[in-house]
Parts: structure tokens; C-alpha cells; sequence
């Protein structure tokens, strides 16, 4: 099927690593192929809990080909759920919506609770007939999937087969530990999407790396210097790379954003940036945070939904657009460089490329992680 | 009234109704339909058509629970207590 893939190259130390082959970024088969080990049986980022801020709001996504949906339901709960009635298999929901009380299949009117219970089947015994014995309602809930929110971004596994979220992110979360506090999004200035026609383990790739920052960035880089810059990687879970010197925007009248309360100094002018592996990728600074989650439109285009939070629910609005529009301008430059790669990946010549082994750390930790689970389980299918 | 007179009404009645439920569906008015289907039960169990009342409160029962309406437990005890549903 995979002619040119040579995993065990990506394998080896960075020294002598090659990068995935081309076909990882092209083909069909493999995009296919990827989805259990690298989204399904992990933890994958949906969405953020902002885009259901209210009880009974629901709103459809199109996970990897899977149909899913997330409730913010009545209980206060955000719940995810595969997006098909346990009857004849019909679609739920298919435009973000209200759902003031049970959900009801367009179908046949079969209505679930907020929980997912089935509680309610008419005529299905005949017509005002609204039980039938061999239609267990209890059997017959929505299929939940597993969900947990975490700073504001509700992550999801599939499989179910993935460690406690709290668990495989252990390390993540004790790194940021100081920023385990209340996070606001910023509301609709605060959220944009970006559309790239690019594989999305490249713009992975991009993010996890500081040396491209000079040159891709130059704006950035007349305060935020290479040698500021280093790489953070924990093998198999998040990588990515901080920064000394950041610095805080700052309105028309030099206003800043509030921080979030109790940092410690090194936050002052640190900024850290790492994904979470497969898709979502974090910022944090003293008084703003941000999500970008990628989403697959198949294997050869991506979109960025891009999220913005703050230290309190009453920032600046003038100064949250200012933000947005730096952090657009910035990710926008990055979506030349990820394209150009993706369009090079035609080139037959191309071994997958080489990793500087001092600044490419946290690019080939990624493509390790991307070739282990593929290896894994080519050889627990075997 | 006639017998004939009567049925006239009730006909009447039920065109009437009708009309207004093709409404309520066409707005995807949810409180509406219950309230109409409601009294569409209503109507068919003082035509002596228990069947066609069943019908009716299903729909109003499902109708209610979709958009939260109060009136759902009530609706669900009836057709529990007529055993259409358990
Ligand atoms: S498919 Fe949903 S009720 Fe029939
Ligand atoms: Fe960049």
C-alpha cells in the first residue's frame, strides 16, 4: 500500500533521522490509516467549550469522517456524542444550534435526553403504541464519547482506550501548573479560522519549531531573537518552545491586559509554546492564552480555528481585536510556508528531508510520535 | 343539535385545527404543537376515537419533551395510563 514509507528512517536518533516520507502528507490511504493511532485512540482537541457557552447549546463537527456533536447540556455537563439516532442511523444534528429539551430525531421523532437516554420511542409498537418490548430504551442511548475539557478546549477520545486525560497530560499540566486558573474566552473578536491547503501534521511541524521565526517573522523576530528561544519536548506527548522575551501588547493609551494572578517572575517575559499531540496547539503568556486546534479536511487541507483568552470576562475590546489581528497577521505568515511544503511533496526526490539536531528537536519528537503509533499498530495488525 | 349538525361542527372543527397544525410545523413552534395537538386529543376522545386521541397525545407528548414543555410529564402519565407507553 505504502511503497515509499520508511518509518524505521523517522525512527532513528535526530542525528541520523529522515523525515516522514511524502506520501504521509498525500495520500488517501495513509490519512486513512492514521486516524486510529494518532487521533482516535489518543486525546484529540474538538473544540473550545466557548462555542457552547450555554445550556441546550449544541453544535455538529465532522471529526476525521466520524460525525460527532457536543451539548452543553441542561446539568451544566458538556457532553460529546457520536451524531446518529440508534434507530435507522440518522444525522441529529446538523447546524449549531439550541436544544431546550430532548433532542428528537428528524427521522421518527425517537427524542434523547441531554444525558443521551433514549426516552422516548413513538409509535413504535404501532401507531400511538410507544413501547415495544424488544426496543429496550435503556440499550438504545446516544453513543457518548469520552470527553474532558481542559483550559477551555474540550478534548475528545474516540476509542476510549486512551489513559485518564489528567494521566498522559500529567507532565503538561504540572509544567503550567501556575495557569491552572479561571481562562476567558474572548467571544466572537477572539476567534478566527484560518484555511490552509496543507497536510496538518505540517502545520504542527512549523509550530513546534523556533528557527524558522527569523525569517518567516522577521516582525516578530526585531524583538524576539533566536537565541531567546528554546525547544521543549517530552517524547510522545507535547513538544514545542519557549521564550524569554515577550512582551505585552499594549493599547492607544498603553493599557495592557490584566495577568493572571499569582505567576511567578519567570512569566514576566516567558512565553511557552507546545502541541499537544495530534492537533492541538497551545500558547501561554502572562495575560493571554490561545488554542489553536487543527482540523483535517482530508489530507491535503487543514483548518485552523484559532482562540483567544484572557486573565478576566471584561477585557479591552479594542485591545482583544488589536491582539487578534497581531496573532492573524503572525499565523497567516506561517500558512506560506506550510502550503510550500505541502506542494513540494511531489517532488519524488525527496527522502523525507534532515533535522538540524539543534534546533529541529521538537519537529522530529513529533514525527517520532507520528511514526511509532503507526509502527505499533502495523505490527499488532500483523 | 342534530346528529348531523354535530359531526358538521366536529368536521369543522377538525379542518380548523388542521390548518393551524401545518402552521405550527411550518414555524417549528413547539409550545404551539403541544397546545394543538393537545386539544386534537381532545376533540377525537369526545368523538368516541380513543385510537386517534393516542395518536394525537404522542405528539404532543414528544413535541413537549423536545422543547422542555411543562406539560411533558402529564402528557407521558396519560399515555402511561392509557398503556401506550411504559
Ligand atoms: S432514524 Fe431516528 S427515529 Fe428513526
Ligand atoms: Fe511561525
Amino acid at each position: 500500500m505504502c511503497a515509499q514509507s520508511s518509518l524505521s528512517d523517522v525512527l532513528k536518533p535526530i542525528a541520523d533521522a529522515r523525515g516522514l516520507p511524502n506520501d504521509h502528507y498525500t495520500s488517501d490511504a495513509l490519512y486513512h490509516e492514521e486516524r486510529e493511532p494518532l487521533w482516535f485512540d489518543t486525546w484529540a482537541g474538538l473544540c473550545v467549550a466557548a462555542e457552547i457557552p450555554e445550556p441546550g447549546d449544541a453544535k455538529p463537527f465532522d471529526f476525521l469522517g466520524v460525525p460527532v456533536f457536543a451539548l452543553h447540556g441542561r446539568d451544566g455537563v458538556i457532553r460529546v456524542f457520536q451524531n446518529i439516532c440508534r434507530h435507522r442511523g440518522m444525522i441529529l444534528v446538523t447546524e449549531p444550534r439550541k436544544i431546550e429539551g430532548a433532542i428528537r430525531c428528524p427521522y421518527h421523532s425517537w427524542c434523547y435526553s441531554h444525558q443521551g437516554r433514549l426516552v422516548a420511542t413513538p409509535h413504535v409498537g404501532g401507531q400511538g403504541q410507544n413501547s415495544h418490548p424488544d426496543i429496550r430504551r435503556e440499550e438504545l442511548g446516544l453513543i457518548e464519547v469520552r470527553s474532558h475539557v481542559w483550559r477551555g478546549v474540550v478534548f475528545i477520545n474516540l476509542s476510549g482506550k486512551a489513559a485518564e486525560f489528567t494521566e498522559l497530560h500529567r507532565e503538561l499540566i504540572a509544567r503550567w501548573s501556575e495557569f491552572e486558573v479561571p481562562v476567558y474566552h474572548g467571544g466572537a473578536d477572539s476567534m478566527f479560522q484560518l484555511e490552509c491547503r496543507t497536510n496538518w501534521k505540517l502545520a504542527v511541524e512549523n509550530y513546534c519549531e523556533s528557527y524558522h521565526l527569523p525569517w518567516v517573522h522577521p516582525g516578530l523576530n526585531s524583538y524576539s531573537r533566536l537565541e531567546d528561544h528554546y525547544n521543549i519536548e517530552n517524547p510522545g506527548k507535547f513538544s514545542g518552545q519557549g521564550t524569554a522575551v515577550y512582551r505585552q501588547i499594549k493599547d492607544d493609551d498603553g493599557s495592557v491586559f490584566p495577568d493572571f494572578p499569582g505567576l511567578s517572575d519567570k512569566w514576566d517575559t516567558a512565553g511557552e509554546y507546545l502541541t499537544i499531540m495530534p492537533n492541538v496547539m497551545l500558547g501561554v503568556q502572562r495575560d493571554h492564552v490561545f488554542a489553536i486546534i487543527l482540523e483535517p479536511r482530508g489530507p491535503r487541507t487543514t483548518l485552523e480555528h484559532i482562540h483567544l483568552f484572557y486573565a478576566a470576562p471584561d477585557t479591552s475590546e479594542n485591545l482583544r481585536r488589536k491582539n487578534a489581528e497581531q496573532w492573524r497577521l503572525v499565523f497567516v505568515e506561517d500558512i506560506g510556508v506550510v502550503e510550500g511544503m505541502q506542494a513540494a511533496r511531489g517532488a519524488t526526490g525527496f527522502d523525507g528531508g534532515r533535522f538540524s539536531p539543534v534546533m529541529d528537536g521538537p519537529t522530529h519528537l513529533f514525527h517520532q510520535w507520528v511514526a511509532q503509533r503507526l509502527t505499533d499498530t502495523r505490527q499488532a495488525a500483523r | 343539535m342534530t346528529d348531523d349538525a354535530a359531526k358538521a361542527a366536529a368536521a369543522k372543527a377538525r379542518d380548523g385545527l388542521q390548518a393551524e397544525l401545518l402552521k405550527a410545523h411550518a414555524a417549528g413552534d413547539g409550545a404551539l404543537l403541544v397546545q394543538l395537538y393537545t386539544r386534537a386529543a381532545a376533540l377525537a376522545v369526545a368523538a368516541g376515537e380513543p385510537d386517534r386521541a393516542g395518536f394525537y397525545r404522542t405528539h404532543a407528548w414528544i413535541f413537549a419533551l423536545e422543547c422542555g414543555h411543562p406539560d411533558a410529564p402529564a402528557l407521558r402519565a396519560a399515555l402511561a395510563a392509557e398503556g401506550r407507553v411504559d
